[in-house]
């Protein structure tokens, strides 16, 4: 058994090493995804370091009319400083919407101020390819144009708020970081989805599958080496995100000796089994490799990497709950040091991977072998 | 110069195959309809709802009381509406962060033991004592690194500071009259997320065709010898090429009337997309996307290397594209990519057009990056193509 694992292991990587489409998936598409989804969503300024909180301002564009007295124009300012917005002067109302458009000096949104002190109008300007953070930009504004109210008169205030940052584990969190071990949830699970296809799918309808019936090998000992070659790969491109995010963007993560090791094993093997029921489904590889790829689309989106679940109706939240890339984020947020979640819950998802995974896969692999023997 | 017979004949056999119509016709409309109900959602009120955890320590008062009436109107569900907030109540601060950090609710808000003292204190005295007397504080516990916990502080801070204006208005004092608007630069008054992503997909499934469509049938028809038998038959290049180009323009077409309907009906996005400008721009597309194909399918020698360069190129291009967010404002590491992918010309141009985002670049350009392309991929095809690997 050992012996025949080992030859099959081999031929296995070799192929794999050989096959540039699988290369491509594993290696390069992670890599893509981390460039282009580190540039264009890992700007943002958030931290959970408690010594950047209390001095983090957000840089906002202003412009006063030339109507709006001096002394409003301090106490406005005055405002915006408490609540932490860092005010950029705009000369007019087209230079401050021409430098939300451009963010210049790195500014947010802007507010532009007209009228008299006894009527007021604000403007704030939002930056349409912002449409991610708008809805907090436009929130603060309606906080200060509130707070304004009764900040103009003096008015003694009757009740404040305080608001407190709470530390998820008292180690430095970024937002990136956030969406980055994501990222290596969704890198997992398209290394996973596609291993049975790949190895049984294609090796079936190219007939290898029919020789290796033919000699002493048995289906386990191809199992095992296909699964062992996936994780390895599957390793290998993980341990590269990990790498380059340090480098590139110099994420640091609290890797979790068990947690993280265990929530990786178990993930892929749940990828690799369902990738396998849609073989079984579809039986032609190509037919189940597109389905695959549909559905990890689709998951990618509601696996709350990217897009915050938060912000979704709740028929839309139950839906995302359903789906195994969700989970696999949670496990690999929690297991990096990025978000946390129950122990039991961890060890509940990771024993239903199992479970699943113990299931399905051996199941697959016979029926595959069933059918080609027949 | 075109042969119907071989065009009838290729179209039912790219008909048949299943691959086709998953990803020309299936996939547009799965992916138009997720990122439609996703991005359509954000920013809008209406269907998001908030847990909170509610830890009161004070006594019975009228401070209180005026919080909690604040409460219950805002965890009131209107017919058929889902409330913004759905309060928990806690007993201790433990539990309430506990709850917190494992995202079981969004926000804390905690109602300090010494709440009504304060409040009557400052409501009773405050005239007369000054700074001497402390207002009493509500303290709102988040995690800034989620989103929805910032955005469901903000809000919260937001409703509780309206309560000192309306107290000032009760107390006769003279608010200044505040209006508040928002604009939004870089988009025009019609814009719809429903058109947005009707451009994005639309691109995605045209641009899917010259890769995948063209470049890999190419690459198959070489691979396997086919190409060289068309040679040797009476069927000309001219002929042949013609006749793969109206093929593809077929099955474009087909997909864009399948999305377009699709978009109108479900998600109620309109037809500016079928303006003249706007149809250049789909036109201008569709060229850039088969010469795309034509260069893959010369340059690769088989159909798993052309599946695998097309897909290395067009991951990058459609996502730096501008397809599916706005790009800008990144690091120029990557943002020189943006500037010379055609996508983010077609995809600016063809929304600009349609009046749903103003684009901040000259108009020429939109057409000017795509007709580079054009030239280079076809003089580029012209001259390596081969009729057989060599």
């Amino acid at each position: 058994m050992i012996r025949h694992f080992n030859g099959l292991f081999l031929a296995m990587a070799r192929n794999r090493y050989r096959d540039k489409a699988a290369l491509f998936w594993s290696f390069a598409f992670p890599f893509m995804f981390l460039v282009i989804f580190g540039a264009v969503f890992g700007t943002g300024d958030t931290t959970q370091d408690p010594e950047q909180i209390k001095t983090q301002f957000t840089r906002i564009g202003v412009h006063f009319s030339q109507s709006v007295p001096i002394e409003i124009e301090n106490k406005l300012i005055d405002l915006m400083q408490l609540m932490h917005l860092t005010p950029f002067r705009a000369k007019s109302y087209a230079e401050l919407e021409k430098g939300v458009e451009d963010s210049a000096d790195g500014i947010r949104f802007g507010l532009a101020i007209e009228g008299d002190p006894a009527s007021l109008a604000i403007t704030t300007i939002l930056n349409a390819g912002r449409e991610n953070q708008n809805p907090l930009y436009q929130s603060l504004s309606s906080t200060f144009t509130q707070k304004a109210k009764t900040y103009l008169i003096d008015f003694r205030d009757i009740m404040t708020t305080r608001p407190e940052q709470v530390s998820l584990t008292g180690e430095t969190i970024s937002q990136f970081g956030y969406i980055l071990a994501g990222v290596l949830a969704v890198s997992i699970s398209m290394s996973g989805i596609t291993s049975l296809i790949v190895s049984l799918g294609y090796f079936r309808k190219n007939k290898i599958l029919k020789r290796i019936i033919a000699t002493p090998a048995r289906a386990g000992a191809f199992i095992a080496a296909d699964m062992v070659n996936t994780i390895i790969l599957s390793a290998i491109s993980s341990c590269g995100i990990l790498i380059l995010s340090n480098l590139m963007y110099g994420i640091r993560f609290q890797i979790h000796p068990i947690f993280f090791p265990v929530a990786f094993l178990a993930s892929t093997l749940l990828m690799v089994s369902f990738g396998g029921l849609f073989l079984l489904l579809f039986r032609e590889p190509n037919a189940a490799s597109n389905a695959v790829n549909i559905v990890t689309n689709v998951m990618i989106f509601f696996s709350g990497v990217y897009v915050p679940l938060e912000f979704l109706p709740d028929w839309l939240k139950g839906f995302a709950n359903v789906l195994p890339l969700y989970h696999i984020a949670r496990t690999m947020r929690f297991s990096l040091g990025q978000d946390l979640m129950a122990i039991g819950e961890y060890w509940g998802i990771i024993v239903a991977f199992l479970g699943i995974s113990l299931l399905f896969i051996p199941f697959v692999g016979r029926s595959i072998f069933n059918m080609e023997r027949k | 110069m075109i042969n119907p017979t071989f065009i009838a004949m290729r179209l039912r056999s790219a008909f048949r195959t299943p691959d086709l119509l998953i990803w020309i016709f299936a996939f547009p409309i799965i992916l138009y309809t997720v990122l439609t109900l996703i991005f359509g959602n954000i920013g809008a009120v209406e269907g998001i709802n908030f847990k909170v955890a509610l830890l009161d320590q004070a006594e019975e008062g009228t401070g209180t009381q005026i919080i909690h009436s604040i409460f219950d109107e805002l965890s009131y569900a209107g017919e058929g509406k889902s409330a913004l907030f759905t309060f928990e109540r806690v007993n201790n601060i433990e539990a309430a962060l506990e709850m917190l950090r494992m995202n079981k609710v969004s926000l804390i808000v905690e109602i300090p033991e010494d709440f009504n003292q304060k409040f009557h204190q400052i409501l009773l005295f405050g005239a007369f004592l000054g700074d001497r007397v402390v207002a009493p504080e509500i303290i709102l516990y988040e995690i800034d690194v989620r989103q929805g916990s910032r955005t469901a502080r903000d809000i919260m801070d937001q409703i509780l500071s309206s309560v000192n204006a309306e107290a000032a208005r009760r107390m006769n004092r003279d608010l200044p009259e505040i209006q508040s608007r928002a604009q939004i630069v870089g988009r025009t008054e019609t814009f719809s997320y429903p058109d947005f992503f009707l451009v994005g997909v639309l691109l995605m499934s045209i641009f899917s065709v010259g890769f995948f469509g063209v470049g890999a049938d190419i690459a198959w028809l070489k691979s396997e010898g086919v190409l060289k038998r068309f040679v040797a038959s009476p069927l000309t290049t001219k002929t042949y090429m013609s006749s793969l180009i109206v093929e593809q323009l077929v099955t474009i077409f087909c997909s864009f009337l399948i999305l377009l309907s699709f978009s109108v009906l479900v998600f109620g996005a309109t037809f500016s997309i079928l303006r003249p400008q706007a149809l250049i721009f789909v036109i201008l597309g569709i060229v850039t996307s088969l010469s795309f194909g034509l260069a893959l399918g010369t340059l690769a020698k088989t159909p798993r290397a052309a599946a695998g360069l097309g897909n290395a190129l067009f991951f990058p291009m459609q996502f730096l594209g501008g397809l599916y967010f706005p790009v800008f404002d990144l690091p120029p590491a990557i943002q020189w990519f943006v500037y010379i992918n055609p996508l983010t010309w077609l995809s600016t141009g063809m929304r600009h057009e349609m009046q749903l985002v103003g684009s901040p670049y000259p108009a020429f350009l939109h057409y000017l990056v795509p007709v580079l392309w054009i030239s280079v991929l076809l003089v580029f095809t012209l001259r390596k193509f081969r009729w057989e690997v060599d």
